[in-house]
């Protein structure tokens, strides 16, 4: 089994108007025998969440190649996911000192995707979507929402955790993080339930919520910010398919179908109203590994 | 269709130019890492007038890719260099197809041979045509592109197979589809003398974008065409992914 991976984040156009900068970011990547794809969505309100965002793109990087350098069962450790979050969070804490960034400047999402040849995991901390594309052409999309655009940020853990909970009722047991769940069959046909979907508590949504993959199956696994979901003219499934349907998989793989998505999606109207980002993983079975 | 250099077989694919039996050659897409290019044809007329400044032309070829090397933007250009005589059939032979500039090994063009006459329609059908035929399958593969295209003449039309209006078929299409951001296609004309009336005639009756004189065939003036030649690529290239034409394509050699 082989990997590559690619990403490629846009600027949205009302953050054109609006005279902002580009507030996701994307990275991928491969270390030793795993891959890594991070997304990440700077609040729009908060300070400086374009560096936000980056920072924890590359946080999140660094802290999954040092844990890998620690624990060699790399993502297949059932720890990885806290062990990954507690570095990355030490690794930005020092970062934000050194650059002496406030804690509004960290507001921004984290999403990533965790793999080695035999396991894997994508975590969720705020919203967005992942995608994974299996051999056989069949496509499961999950999206991650919290009430009210209003997602969990890692830098809440640092200062305004409470407020946090208490602006969505106080109570962390109550399940109002969802989940929904979209299954593509190899005729590219929906054969999910339309309204299946999970709800998580806000503890879970705090703690990241983990989805633990299996290689043998996948082809692609992608991981996404909410701007999937506002592309004018264009539903977040739509959007998630046709970034998924690669023509190639070599070099800048994601970065050529975006810009063909992006393209065809200023025929019919704005194209992305918000910035968009997303990191993608190919996994190359050998012969004889399917 | 021959080639004359030592290309690898596995990383360059055959394609055909519309019907009339012309093809040409271009990378594997799987050995394509950018997300857009820059499609370049230099076709360089080598009938046999050519022959007493050939030693000059395959310099100025050498000294024109060389310098696109040194560009910034080499990663994201394809060149392809083709010969034009009526020796070849179809009057088009490649020296190589569409191919990345760390790939091109500017020593073959060491083994140019001149003579024969000068099928300019081929040449120019089989650039334009070549470049837009490519950019149909890059387009397929999500890659964008753009193109800018080279004849390099010291006659008028003889013998071609290709027909004018195949030409300027070609060059319409090229235009008014969406295949290519932009294409940018140049008539040179060298040593001409009294061929400039007819070769500027052809430029327009084709629709050919650009007609350039580059003055006699002396060491000067074609390392200023190949200075012309680079210049004009980088323009391009670097006109890529802005939705049109480079706009700073010298009026003059």
């Amino acid at each position: 089994m082989k990997f590559n991976t690619d990403d490629h984040f846009v600027i949205g156009s009302e953050h054109i108007s609006q005279g902002k900068p580009c507030q996701d970011h994307a990275l991928s990547g491969l270390h030793e025998q795993i891959a890594y794809a991070v997304v990440s969505d700077g609040c729009s309100s908060g300070g400086l969440t374009d560096v936000g965002s980056r920072l924890i793109t590359l946080s999140t990087a660094a802290a999954i190649r040092e844990h890998l350098n620690r624990d060699e069962s790399g993502p297949g450790s059932l720890l990885a996911p806290i062990d990954v979050n507690g570095q990355q969070r030490n690794i930005l804490s020092g970062i934000k000192e050194i650059l002496r960034l406030k804690s509004s400047d960290m507001l921004a999402t984290s999403v990533y995707a965790y793999l080695s040849p035999s396991t894997g995991f994508v975590q969720v901390r705020g919203d967005g979507v992942v995608a994974l594309v299996r051999i056989d052409g069949s496509i499961t999309l999950i999206r991650y929402d919290w009430p009210n655009n209003t997602p969990f940020y890692p830098a809440y853990l640092d200062t305004d955790l409470a407020l946090f909970v208490d602006a969505h009722g106080g109570d962390v047991k109550s399940a109002i993080v969802r989940e929904e769940i979209v299954h593509y069959g190899t005729d590219g046909k929906i054969f999910s339930d339309p309204d299946l979907h999970t709800m998580h508590t806000i503890t879970e949504g705090i703690e990241g919520i983990t989805t633990w993959l299996s290689m043998e199956s996948l082809a692609y696994i992608a991981v996404f910010s909410d701007g999937v979901c506002r592309v004018d003219g264009f539903n977040w499934k739509d959007t998630a398919l046709q970034l998924m349907a690669f023509k190639s998989s070599e070099g800048v793989f994601a970065k050529r179908r975006m810009n063909a998505f992006i393209k065809n999606t200023h025929k019919v109207g704005k194209g992305p109203l918000d910035d968009i980002a997303y990191a993608v993983i190919h996994i190359k079975h050998e012969k004889g590994e399917m | 269709m021959p080639r004359l250099d030592n290309q690898d077989d596995n990383d360059m694919q055959s394609f055909n130019i519309g019907r009339g039996g012309f093809a040409f050659t271009g990378a594997r897409f799987e050995t394509l890492g950018a997300s857009d290019y820059t499609l370049v044809s230099i076709g360089v007329d080598v009938s046999g007038s050519v022959t007493p400044y050939r030693q000059e032309v395959i310099d100025m070829l050498k000294m024109a890719v060389d310098a696109c090397k040194k560009n910034p933007r080499s990663d994201n250009m394809l060149i392809r260099v083709f010969l034009i005589s009526a020796r070849f059939p179809k009057g088009v032979e490649e020296i190589h197809g569409f191919k990345s500039l760390s790939e091109i090994n500017v020593s073959t063009y060491d083994s140019i041979q001149t003579g024969g006459m000068t099928p300019l329609t081929d040449g120019c059908y089989s650039g334009v045509g070549g470049i837009l035929a490519y950019a149909k399958e890059l387009k397929a593969k999500d890659f964008g592109s753009n193109g800018i295209a080279f004849f390099i003449t010291d006659g008028g039309e003889t013998g071609s197979t290709a027909t004018m209006a195949m030409l300027k078929k070609e060059l319409k299409d090229a235009i008014g589809s969406e295949t290519l951001e932009s294409l940018i296609s140049i008539l040179i004309g060298i040593n001409t003398g009294q061929y400039d009336a007819v070769l500027e005639t052809f430029q327009k009756e084709a629709g050919i974008d650009h007609y350039k004189k580059a003055g006699e065939a002396t060491p000067g003036n074609l390392a200023k065409l190949a200075a012309f030649l680079s210049r004009s690529i980088s323009s391009q290239a670097q006109a890529q992914g802005t939705g049109g034409p480079s706009q700073n394509i010298a009026p003059t050699i």
